[in-house]
């Protein structure tokens, strides 16, 4: 009797505990160790002094070589610009896009600044920092439109091939039908749109940069429509680092110099 | 002791009820029914596509990418089988996606060149990265090679043995010499003819770059294949695979041992024929051009198309010795989210790009129309 009177919290007692020990990560040491590499990287994310900065320099104008030889570039002013925030010493590890995250996994690099798009398969092979600039696409108008549905029934000039053609060709199917008006350039579409041929163009942020850069007296909407947020790759577990890294690009943003880096470069 | 007996026999019937329920909640397993079997139609049977098929996670994308490569008039893809996806435990084989592949490439009726590589958790050392392959580990990968040739004897028949091993990150950063490579051609060969007597063993595959002596990336392609062959590869390799871009420049640009562009494969070829290999086929397994905006190497999608064409009819007129040309790279399952993707002629949303259609024309031998794919610039109104 007293087995079936207080049995259901008997059982229920079990169940809690049962629950409790899922929540116990599977190995103990790691785990202990985990925490103790996160501690002594807390105290002191690049104990050296240098921070090893992996740079895709085939990707103008965020980096690339000059007839030179040397290495310029958004990203490698942006590199030197944390590591002074961070007061550590810049090395410019220039490495193939291809073997970025390798080089990461390797202990090659410290960090990657290399356009990478934050996405989630990326988030598995290393941790992301928060985004220093936006690379998506803009669309471009006077019109005061500032998404996809504001096209439909109008005409929307692109880059035949390109990214925005892509997405040109995926709002066809998603809104009213619209014109689309593909040019074998990025300036070739905002020009169709500057000289009144097209309400707009759908262009990268940066051909849309130079673009307005050569025509100082065109001033058009310019919202964007989609988002490919750059941001900075940190070997996976060096928490510490991305932390710092994170605070050094907060740091650039509040004193206005990663804005001048942008109006430098892009 | 009775009522305790009932009590547990109660809670057993209802959680027996519980599980039955959430058995009952799971839905069955996707029953995936594929098309009747299709023939290739094509004027150029030298059309071929490197394929992403192995990250591919629904089937039904699997049979829709070959049936899109098939539409094209590509009669053959390159497709990766990874040696760590396969045997992720040593001496236990999971062919379920290779075979997928293979089953859907025969059903479209696209023949398959197969690349090797990436290297099981349990063959190197830890922390590695997959491309690590210690010289003691050779055998193993030469024994997949050979279960692999086994198994698919009579329908692949090409192999290509490991992805441009003159670039260092292709060996984990461990020693990417051409001696290096030599070494594992000669131990994986063997196995490879033992597994299948008629496969055909690719060797190469090797990245275009200028890469000097000292570097620490990579090596020059040119140098490594002429090292190759003083290492004694040549009794170790059927054919050579080639990769060759032709970054910005266009398809008949001509070739320099300075220059990384479409014909530097002429050079890799002067360099066979000097060794006595001149007999030997030549598989362009990656070739192409990329469109990308912000690329140092990209050109206009415009420009892509019309060399990627140019590229096709230098292979069909003066590359007798080449088999096949291969773009990299169709389609893959997600997206890259970089100067990667311009590569490819379809989205991972199966969207075509115009590339596409170009090539199709191309391959099915269809006149050209005349009609341009893009817009006259506009004109400033003065």
């Amino acid at each position: 009797m007293m087995f079936a009177r207080y049995g259901r919290f008997l059982l229920a007692g079990i169940g809690l505990i049962l629950l409790g020990l899922l929540t116990i990560p599977p190995t103990v040491d790691h785990a202990r160790t985990s925490i103790r590499e996160a501690r002594a990287q807390r105290a002191d994310p690049f104990p050296s002094g240098v921070m090893r900065v992996g740079i895709n320099p085939n990707n103008p104008p965020f980096a690339f070589y000059t007839p030179q030889g040397e290495m310029i570039g958004f990203e490698v002013d942006l590199a030197h610009a944390l590591a002074a925030e961070i007061g550590v010493e810049v090395v410019l590890v220039p490495v193939g896009f291809d073997a970025l995250f390798d080089a990461l996994t390797a202990d090659r690099v410290d960090i990657l600044i290399a356009a990478l798009i934050a996405d989630n398969f990326r988030g598995t092979r290393a941790e992301l920092s928060q985004p220093y600039y936006d690379a998506g696409l803009m669309l471009v108008n006077a019109m005061g439109w500032d998404a996809m549905r504001d096209v439909a029934g109008h005409a929307l000039a692109f880059q035949l091939g390109g990214t925005a053609d892509e997405v040109a060709r995926n709002w066809s199917r998603r809104i009213a039908p619209f014109t689309m008006l593909p040019y074998e350039t990025p300036d070739h579409a905002l020009d169709a749109v500057r000289l009144g041929i097209a309400p707009a163009a759908l262009v990268e942020a940066s051909a849309v940069a130079g673009y307005l850069r050569a025509h100082p007296d065109w001033t058009p909407d310019t919202p964007y429509v989609v988002n490919q947020p750059y941001v900075v790759g940190v070997r996976a577990g060096a928490s510490a680092i991305r932390r710092e890294v994170n605070r050094a690009i907060s740091a650039l943003y509040r004193t206005g110099q990663m804005q001048t880096l942008i109006e430098r470069w892009l | 002791m009775i009522d305790a007996m009932r009590f547990v026999s109660s809670w057993l019937f209802r959680l027996g009820c519980v599980a039955l329920t959430v058995a009952l909640l799971t839905p069955a397993p996707f029953r995936f029914v594929t098309a009747p079997p299709q023939t290739l139609i094509t004027e150029n049977p030298h059309v071929c596509v490197h394929t992403d098929l192995i990250h591919e996670v629904d089937e039904w994308k699997i049979e829709r990418s070959l049936s899109l490569v098939r539409e094209m008039g590509a009669s053959t893809i390159v497709e990766f089988f990874p040696w760590a996806y396969v045997e992720s435990e040593r001496g236990v084989y999971d062919w379920r996606q290779a075979d997928r592949i293979v089953h859907h490439a025969r059903n479209q009726d696209v023949t398959i060149i197969a690349r090797m590589g990436l290297v099981p958790d349990w063959a190197r050392p830890d922390d590695s990265t997959l491309n690590t392959l210690p010289p003691e580990s050779d055998r193993y990968f030469a024994e997949f090679v050979a279960a692999f040739a086994a198994r698919y004897a009579g329908i692949i028949d090409h192999i290509i043995i490991w992805n441009e091993p003159n670039l260092a990150f292709e060996w984990g950063f461990a020693d990417f010499s051409p001696e290096r490579y030599a070494d594992l051609l000669r131990v994986v060969y063997p196995h490879a003819r033992r597994g299948n007597p008629d496969v055909v063993v690719l060797a190469g595959a090797l990245a275009p770059t200028l890469e000097p002596e000292d570097s620490t990336n990579g090596l020059n392609d040119l140098l490594y294949l002429e090292r190759m062959y003083q290492a004694g590869a040549a009794d170790y390799f059927d054919g050579l695979a080639v990769h060759t871009y032709g970054f910005n420049q266009p398809a008949d640009a001509p070739p320099a041992p300075s220059a990384l562009n479409f014909r530097r494969a002429e050079l890799l070829y002067a360099i066979m024929a000097e060794h006595g290999d001149a007999h030997k086929p030549v598989y362009i397994t990656e070739s192409g051009w990329n469109d990308s905006p912000r690329w140092t190497y990209g050109v206009q999608p415009s420009a892509r198309i019309a060399h990627t064409l140019d590229a096709f009819r230098i292979v069909a007129d003066d590359w007798e010795q080449a088999r096949r040309l291969c773009l990299w790279i169709f389609r893959h399952p997600t997206p890259r989210n970089s100067y990667r993707d311009h590569y490819t002629l379809v989205t991972p949303e199966f969207q075509i790009k115009p590339i596409y259609y170009a090539v199709q024309a191309y391959a099915l031998g269809a006149e050209a129309d005349g009609v341009p794919l893009w817009l006259p610039a506009p004109q400033e109104v003065r």
